[in-house]
């Protein structure tokens, strides 16, 4: 049997989610071509349509199609939650590993720091910055930098606090190399794919605590097309037009999903360690 | 001996409070920045927003009687004090004393999440356990995927469905929650849903560890009955990681329950604090973020103590906890 072991099925399986992480990718890149109408065409004839075969998944409430502004929905998403991370696991990283190098006063000083922002539930704290900077999803996104780092910072540290005493890092200094060298030459490499796996477990709930900022009205800006806002938009059709509301849900309920079993396999084929443990 | 222990305890607490007064301060330091954050001048947008024209005098008066122009670590220790002493300012819009008004809501806040989180753990213990002992089962199985299809799904979508079905549809459960038993089960089996989708899996993992564990072994050869070792031993074990999990996942609540009020339209104060975000009501956010942070902060130590009293050997490895 080509599966007759666990570890060339989890193989497969990280084949085909990573596929399908391509495809959704591709989706957001592409969407503004694949889109069969002006996501922001406004049509009253066309109100609360439901989904026939020239709008598929229907019309919202002042006639715009439903599908493309899925589709052009999809980057507002997606690549916002990779920007996100692409900040806060560098720079909460950063923190960490400075503070694991430092020690010292240093290190009380930052973690305190790291301590201090974790006392607040993330979703408030990101819903008063956001709100307080003025809505637009840059603000929105900007908020959830905020709040996201500390994991970063602590995991970094105490994986780099691990192999802080390594021999090879205790030669390295002894021969002279800076604490820049140190960072980049011997800890990065080392912890590189424990962050990964901690940076792909952090993509959905980036993109689902986005959704519920626009959602409440606190990131995205209209009449852009971004799902939570699209969702909060409609909700008072629910009862007479399902589909405004549903369709959005659904490609939400997707990728979040998708990026989930995509990050679960991820780490169960790279981490032998168990990175979960450790935050 | 137990003086040592004593000592030994004293210490403990003394460090936690010290770090949790530093944490106090570092927290409402960052709630007082946030009025800061603001692109455009709050005193204007109020002026503004009671039909006057923002001259430069009038604004420089009302700065002035604010106290705004002070300098900065001025403002923040006086606002401090401030709070402490139940004065957190007046509504910018309303003028009415923002404390009175969080005092009115936050009562049903409470309610919410704690109800919530009493039917969540209740919910997922069970579940958990039952999981664990039959693991890999066909019920083992079909939890986890049901959990893992919950995990994923957006809580406010859920909200928006729960509230379609039974309120719309159906019509039994009023579309506004109002404060009683049976406005409470829509916007409290949402919470439920969402937190024990998460819980059930950790769970499912704590006490599975704990049955894997030699003691347990032991006790299996010693022909103890398996449901003394699990009541007895595993349970016990499984308790302190469980009632942390909970700590931790209570921001996590919080914060789920600001979408929830709005949706069911709970008069709490995530509902309050939204229309102050709004409308830049900003003594109305300061106040929301510091009470949300010291609730949760306050959860946390209980567990932090609770936790201590339960397994002493817990005061050697607070790491990963938050306070």
């Amino acid at each position: 049997m080509a599966f007759s072991d666990g570890l060339s099925l989890k193989k497969a399986q990280f084949n085909i989610l990573g596929i399908a992480i391509i495809i959704l990718v591709l989706i957001a890149v592409f969407g503004k071509y694949i889109a069969p109408h002006d996501p922001y065409l406004v049509d009253m004839s066309n109100s609360l349509r439901p989904p026939d075969h020239e709008y598929w998944l229907g019309c919202d409430n002042l006639g715009r199609c439903i599908l493309s502004r899925i589709l052009y929905g999809a980057s507002a998403s997606i690549f916002s939650a990779f920007i996100i991370i692409a900040v806060i696991s560098s720079v909460g990283s950063a923190i960490g590993i400075i503070a694991a190098i430092k020690g010292g006063t240093t290190e009380k000083i930052l973690m305190k720091i790291n301590v201090i922002f974790q006392a607040f539930p993330d979703f408030i704290l990101a819903m008063a910055i956001a709100g307080m900077l003025g809505t637009g999803l840059r603000n929105g996104m900007i908020s959830l930098c905020f709040v996201c780092w500390t994991k970063y910072a602590r995991l970094s540290r105490s994986l780099a606090l691990e192999i802080k005493d390594a021999d090879y890092l205790r030669s390295a200094v002894i021969s002279g190399a800076n604490s820049i060298q140190i960072m980049f030459k011997h800890i990065i490499p080392n912890i590189i794919s424990q962050l990964f796996i901690m940076a792909a477990l952090d993509v959905s709930g980036i993109i689902l605590s986005l959704a519920g900022l626009s959602f409440l009205g606190l990131s995205a800006q209209h009449p852009a097309a971004e799902w939570g806002m699209m969702m909060s938009d409609c909700r008072q059709y629910l009862q007479i037009a399902p589909w405004t509301v549903i369709f959005p849900g659904i490609a939400l309920f997707i990728v979040v999903i998708v990026f989930n079993l995509f990050a679960d396999t991820f780490r169960d084929l790279l981490d032998a360690k168990g990175t979960k443990a450790k935050i | 001996m137990i003086e040592n222990k004593v000592k030994e305890k004293t210490k403990f607490f003394g460090t936690k409070l010290l770090s949790v007064l530093i944490i106090v301060f570092g927290l409402t330091f960052i709630a007082f920045c946030l009025s800061y954050l603001c692109p455009s001048d709050p005193v204007e947008l109020q002026i503004e927003s009671m039909g006057m024209v923002p001259t430069e005098e009038l604004v420089s008066a009302t700065k002035e009687s604010l106290g705004l122009n002070r300098p900065f670590i001025v403002q923040y220790f006086s606002w401090l004090w401030n709070f402490i002493c139940g004065d957190m300012g007046n509504s910018l819009l309303t003028g009415k004393p923002v404390f009175q008004e969080i005092m009115l809501y936050l009562p049903n806040t409470l309610i919410l999440t704690l109800t919530s989180m009493v039917t969540t753990m209740i919910f997922s213990i069970i579940l958990g356990v039952i999981c664990a002992v039959n693991v890999n089962s066909v019920f083992d199985y079909a939890v986890r995927v049901i959990t893992y299809f919950f995990a994923s799904f957006p809580g406010f979508f859920l909200a928006l469905l729960l509230l379609y079905i039974f309120s719309i549809r159906y019509n039994l459960f009023p579309v506004i929650s109002t404060v009683d038993a049976k406005g409470m089960i829509l916007p409290v089996s949402l919470l439920t849903f969402t937190m024990s989708a998460h819980y059930i899996r950790q769970i499912r993992a704590i006490v599975l560890e704990q049955l894997n564990r030699d003691y347990v072994t032991g006790c299996k050869a010693r022909g103890i009955p398996a449901y003394v070792i699990l009541f007895r031993h595993v349970l016990k074990n499984s308790l302190v990681p469980i009632i942390t999990l909970m700590g931790i996942s209570f921001g996590g609540l919080l914060g789920g329950s600001a979408i929830v009020e709005n949706i069911f339209t709970w008069p709490g104060l995530g509902k309050y604090a939204l229309s102050a975000i709004q409308k830049l009501d900003y003594p109305i956010i300061q106040s929301y973020v510091v009470w949300m942070a010291l609730i949760y902060l306050a959860v946390n130590l209980l567990v932090d103590v609770f936790c201590v009293i339960v397994n002493p050997r817990v005061q050697n490895e607070t790491e990963g906890s938050v306070v």
